[in-house]
């Protein structure tokens, strides 16, 4: 029972630390991509609460969201927001390891606007 | 010849004051003397060390266990095509599916056929600009070339 406690313990450090490297991962690389001018747009990620009607069995207790954010100044138009989802949920590794991470719902919004997206994870993991 | 300290005998007045408070700190809170403080301390520290132990050992083990050949980070995703990809993607997968619409080798049948697989791989793979690179090198080769 200590053992299984212990492990608990361990595997919440783990997680803790795997998210926060995904998430710097990701805004390392999108600033990377901004700076040498490769793309249009600033995107940033961050976590949120999400969708508390998307959990899964691996969702986080209470963040697990994965919004990102498009600083780009303007109000973008609805098939620029749903490219950048698809791009992350047609990426089988990301999206997995999204999942198994604890994040349930994918967040996609400009920094002006009132206007976003959101997908179910769950629906997008291509099992099977 | 000695010289007095102005505020003397404003201390003497209040020292019982002082004393008094004093005492009545130092009873207070038992629980958080000097010892249980840097108790707590050493048994922070000491379940820090094996977390951090026991976390180093288990990817050690991981990768380990993985081989040379087969070893796969967790970091294995390709942010930067991801990134690219959101931008990018969808203007080069319509140039894509124009240069390998099977209406283009009607009169082939063989390669309407390799048109059509090719149509729909660059479909599904319509966000991700890796795949649609290869599937250019594909779509030149194998289509394009007599």
């Amino acid at each position: 029972m200590i053992a299984n406690f212990w492990n608990r313990i361990l595997d919440w450090f783990e997680d803790r630390k795997d998210r926060t490297i995904l998430v710097r991962s990701f805004n390392k690389a999108a600033k990377a991509a901004f700076i040498s001018g490769a793309v249009p747009t600033l995107l940033t990620a961050s976590v949120s609460r999400g969708d508390s009607s998307y959990r899964h069995q691996h969702s986080h207790w209470l963040y697990s969201g994965f919004r990102i954010v498009a600083f780009s100044g303007r109000q973008l138009s609805r098939p620029e927001l749903k490219d950048v989802g698809l791009t992350v949920l047609q990426n089988p590794e990301l999206s997995r390891q999204l999942v198994v991470l604890g994040f349930d719902t994918l967040e996609v919004q400009p920094n002006v606007g009132q206007f976003g997206l959101k997908w179910e994870l769950r629906d997008h993991m291509m099992i099977g | 010849m000695g010289t007095s300290r102005p505020y003397d005998d404003w201390l003497i007045m209040n020292e019982s004051i002082t004393s008094d408070s004093l005492s009545h700190v130092a009873g207070y809170p038992e629980f958080f003397n000097v010892e249980t403080t840097l108790l707590l301390c050493a048994f922070s520290c000491l379940i820090g060390v094996l977390v951090g132990r026991k976390t180093s050992g288990l990817q050690r083990n991981s990768a380990k266990n993985l081989g040379g050949g087969q070893r796969r980070e967790k970091q294995d995703v390709d942010y930067g095509n991801v990134i690219d990809s959101a931008f990018e993607a969808r203007p080069f997968a319509k140039k894509l599916k124009v240069l390998c619409h099977p209406d283009r080798f009607a009169g082939n049948e063989s390669k309407q056929k390799l048109a059509e697989a090719l149509h729909q791989e660059v479909e599904e793979n319509s966000h991700n600009l890796k795949e649609l690179k290869l599937l250019e090198l594909r779509i030149k080769t194998e289509l394009t070339d007599p």
